[in-house]
Formats: structure tokens, C-alpha cells, sequence
């Protein structure tokens, strides 16, 4: 018997194939396997194709299980940019991927760890939504911490 | 390039508290993360962000860290579970955190020079859910012991080591022994005689009747002359027999068991100590050699020396 293939979609209507035995490392799309065979294209509406492109790279690493840890975390450490990995933590949720959720969260974690409140704001891509007065309110609640 | 307009205030909370903030140290969000945005605050205001404050790696001076410690204390809306302070801790933080976290199960404390054990005991009259309690450089004698097992009676982990002495203080063996029923887990360092590790295996039954959980049991010495030999042997790779200087002490199921010898005596003390230790280890590669092998060497100089059987 030849391997069966699964049809994955991206946000961005791309498609990508990918073994189904290798596939089912995803919890979701296993779920999903079992319970209509999966013939058809598996949507992913919140994951876009550069992002499916990582996962379905990851999935089809040919890493033996003792190597596994440190493979899933080179894999994060080469893709180093927070917004990339934000996707990547995103998508790993969606599709249930444990080892490269923890894997990547893990790492924006260490990133922002030293960064100041104006660099994780960009880095981020958070705007400071706060105003003058909740600025003070915070202050004079931690003054004495300083 | 990933969609440009992504921020991450469309992370889901799973994401942003659950796996990355929550990776911050309580002082990193308390004094930064949570000024970010709204959002972030307020995820860092939720009190499962709390359950776990380890505040043990390292002091910065530009902050009062006792009051942030009991910020976070006090975020924890009464979920705190497991606690971790180092260099710094008064009677009164102790106190503010037993009175808001009964359901706290594991303290550990770390170099809290500030903390007496007699303080230790009255505070942790109010955690009756205490299992486990890590004591690092805190003085406490044998009746601060006897009232800390008392007032814990589910205790079932107990370390008492110094960081920074090279030999261990004398054990309160009986007190341990006295108040401390449902041990599962000791971990002590100093000295112990023959009587003492026999009060330990009786008044701590546990220590022996649950052979699947680990335990561990930690012998020290510095009375080398007094040529105590700890003896292990395997019984049908489960059960250990343990004799101490021909003297039956305990029958004994150990996942792990540690043995460290910490000596500080004269050099040639310390020598007859060497071969005593070889004859030591010879015995356990005769006990455990059906069934386990000495994994490894931990430390081996001097000072004293670790080892770790594997059954």
C-alpha cells in the first residue's frame, strides 16, 4: 500500500501536501482522520502559507526520538523573529503540535525576557494603549517598588 | 513576510499568558511586562498567572523585592501553590503569605538569613495542605522541627541542607522522626549515628512502604573513626536490606538511594575514609548487581563523595 496523502490549505487558499503518517503528529488533524477518513483538503483558515510552510517542514523532520528535543529547538532558534514565531505558536495551537507550541513560546519568552517596555511594544507590534492617567494610575500602585 | 498587520493582541490568551508570560519571573512581570498594554495587564492580573512564584535568581537592588513578593502573593488570590524565595524574606512575609495561600504545597526557602526557625514554625501553622518544604541555610533546632512537623502533618518531602558550609550540622534525627509520620521524601545532611538513622526508619514508616514512589534518604557522616558502614543489599531486584556496621537498620525499597559522606577531617583520616568508602562501594556493587548498577559517581574529591544507584 502506497502512503497516503493529506492536502493541507492555507489562510491564503495555497496548497501543500504532506504524508498523512507524518501529518498526524497534529492532535487536530488526527482527530480529524479519524472521524471522516479526510479525503478532502483540510482548511487551515488562521494559518497562512509561510507559516504552513514551517509546520509541514517540522512535520517532516526525520529526527530520531532522542534528538527530537534539541532538533524542535534549533528548529525555533533559526527562526529567530518574534512576529514568525508568534505565527508559528498560533498555528502549532490550531493543529494541537505540543513540542513546537512549548518550543516556540518558550523562546519569544527568552527573547522579551531583556528587552525594555518600548522594545517589546515593537517588537510585538503592540501600540501602548494606555492613557496619560492609567500611565500615573500604574506608577503610584508600584511606587514603592521603586 | 508574515501578515504585517498581526499584533498580539489577536494572540489568543492561551498563547500570550498561559505560554509566554507565564515564562517571565514574577519580577519581570510585576516591573515590566505588565505595562506593556491593557491586554497584557490584563492577563498578568489573572490569578492562574500566580500558582507558581519562584523569586530565587537573583537581587536587584532597584527593587524592594519583598513588596513585590507580596504583590504577586497577593495576585494569587489565595491559588498559590508553590513558593520559592532566596536572599531576602522576613517573619512578616512569611506570615502574609500563610495567611493568603492555605493552599500552598510546597515552600522552599533559600538563604533567608532574616527568617528564624522558630518564626518558620508559627508561619506555617496556617498551610495545613504543605507537602513539601525546602530548607536551605535556615537554622532551626530540634523543637522548631518538632513544631514544623506538627503543625504540617501532611508533610511528605523535607530538605535540610546548609549552601555554603562544607560539613553538615548535627541532624535532629528524632525530632524528624518524632513529627513527621507521611514522609515520602528526606533529604538532611550532617551527622548521624546508627540510633538516629533507625529513629528516621521508624517514626517515617512511609520512607519504606510505597515502593513506587521515589525516595530518598541521605546519610552524612564526619565520624569517620567511629567506622560506621552502611551495607545494601538486593533482594530480588526490589527489596534492599541495609545494615549498618553488621546491625540490620531497615528493610528498604529505594527507587534512588544517595549515600554522601561529607568529611572535613585530617588528610589521613580522609584516606582511611577512601578505602573505607571503596569498601563501601564494593558491598553495594555486591548488593545491587542482579538487579541495578552504580549509574555515577556524582562528586568524588575530598570533601565528600556522591553516589546514585539505579535499580
Amino acid at each position: 500500500m502506497s502512503k497516503k496523502t493529506l492536502t493541507l490549505m492555507s489562510k491564503d487558499k495555497q496548497l501543500f501536501n504532506i504524508e498523512e503518517h507524518l501529518a498526524v503528529q497534529s492532535v487536530t488533524i488526527r482527530n480529524m482522520v479519524k472521524e471522516d477518513g479526510a479525503s478532502s483538503v483540510i482548511p487551515l483558515p488562521r494559518v497562512d502559507s509561510e507559516t504552513l510552510a514551517l509546520v509541514i517542514e517540522y512535520l517532516n523532520r526525520q529526527q530520531a526520538p532522542e534528538e527530537d528535543e534539541d532538533y524542535v529547538k534549533k528548529f525555533v532558534d533559526e527562526r529567530g523573529e518574534i512576529p514568525t514565531l508568534l505565527e508559528l505558536a498560533q498555528a502549532a495551537l490550531d493543529l494541537d503540535i505540543k513540542k513546537l507550541m512549548d518550543a516556540a513560546c518558550m523562546k519569544v519568552a527568552d527573547l522579551i525576557k531583556d528587552f525594555t517596555l518600548e522594545e517589546v511594544r515593537e517588537a510585538l507590534r503592540i501600540e501602548n494603549d494606555r492613557t496619560p492617567e492609567e500611565e500615573k494610575a500604574i506608577r503610584d500602585e508600584f511606587q514603592w517598588a521603586f | 513576510m508574515a501578515d504585517e498587520t498581526r499584533n498580539c493582541l489577536e494572540m489568543p490568551d492561551e498563547i500570550m499568558g498561559g505560554m509566554i508570560l507565564q515564562r517571565l519571573n514574577a519580577v519581570e512581570i510585576l516591573t515590566s511586562a505588565q505595562k506593556v498594554c491593557r491586554d497584557w495587564r490584563r492577563i498578568c492580573k489573572d490569578p492562574a498567572m500566580w500558582k507558581v512564584i519562584y523569586m530565587d535568581d537573583g537581587y536587584d537592588p532597584r527593587y524592594d523585592i519583598e513588596k513585590l513578593c507580596k504583590q504577586a502573593v497577593h495576585r494569587s488570590c489565595g491559588e498559590l501553590i508553590d513558593i520559592s524565595l532566596r536572599f531576602f524574606g522576613s517573619y512578616d512575609l512569611l506570615v502574609h503569605i500563610s495567611r493568603c495561600s492555605s493552599k500552598l504545597n510546597r515552600l522552599c526557602l533559600r538563604s533567608c538569613y532574616d527568617i528564624t526557625g522558630c518564626e518558620l514554625s508559627n508561619a506555617v501553622k496556617m498551610l495545613p495542605h504543605l507537602e513539601t518544604l525546602e530548607l536551605y541555610d535556615i537554622d532551626c533546632c530540634a523543637e522548631d522541627i518538632e513544631a514544623i512537623g506538627r503543625n504540617c502533618p501532611q508533610l511528605k518531602s523535607f530538605t535540610m541542607k546548609r549552601d555554603y558550609t562544607e560539613h553538615g550540622d548535627d541532624v535532629h534525627a528524632h525530632a524528624i522522626a518524632n513529627s513527621m509520620p507521611a514522609l515520602r521524601h528526606l533529604m538532611v545532611v550532617g551527622t548521624m549515628d546508627n540510633d538516629k538513622v533507625q529513629a528516621i526508619l521508624n517514626g517515617c514508616p512511609h520512607l519504606e512502604s510505597v515502593p513506587y514512589l521515589q525516595w530518598t534518604i541521605t546519610i552524612a557522616t564526619n565520624h569517620i573513626h567511629r567506622s560506621s558502614v552502611l551495607n545494601i543489599t538486593g533482594d530480588e531486584g526490589v527489596v534492599y536490606n541495609a545494615t549498618l556496621d553488621g546491625k540490620k537498620v531497615a528493610l528498604m525499597k529505594p527507587v534512588h538511594l544517595f549515600a554522601i559522606f561529607t568529611f572535613t577531617l585530617s588528610p589521613v583520616i580522609g584516606c582511611q575514609f577512601l578505602q573505607r568508602c571503596w569498601h563501601f562501594i564494593e558491598n553495594l556493587f555486591n548488593g545491587v548487581d542482579r538487579c541495578g548498577q552504580i549509574l555515577h559517581l556524582i562528586r568524588w574529591d575530598f570533601d565528600f563523595a556522591i553516589l546514585s544507584i539505579n535499580p
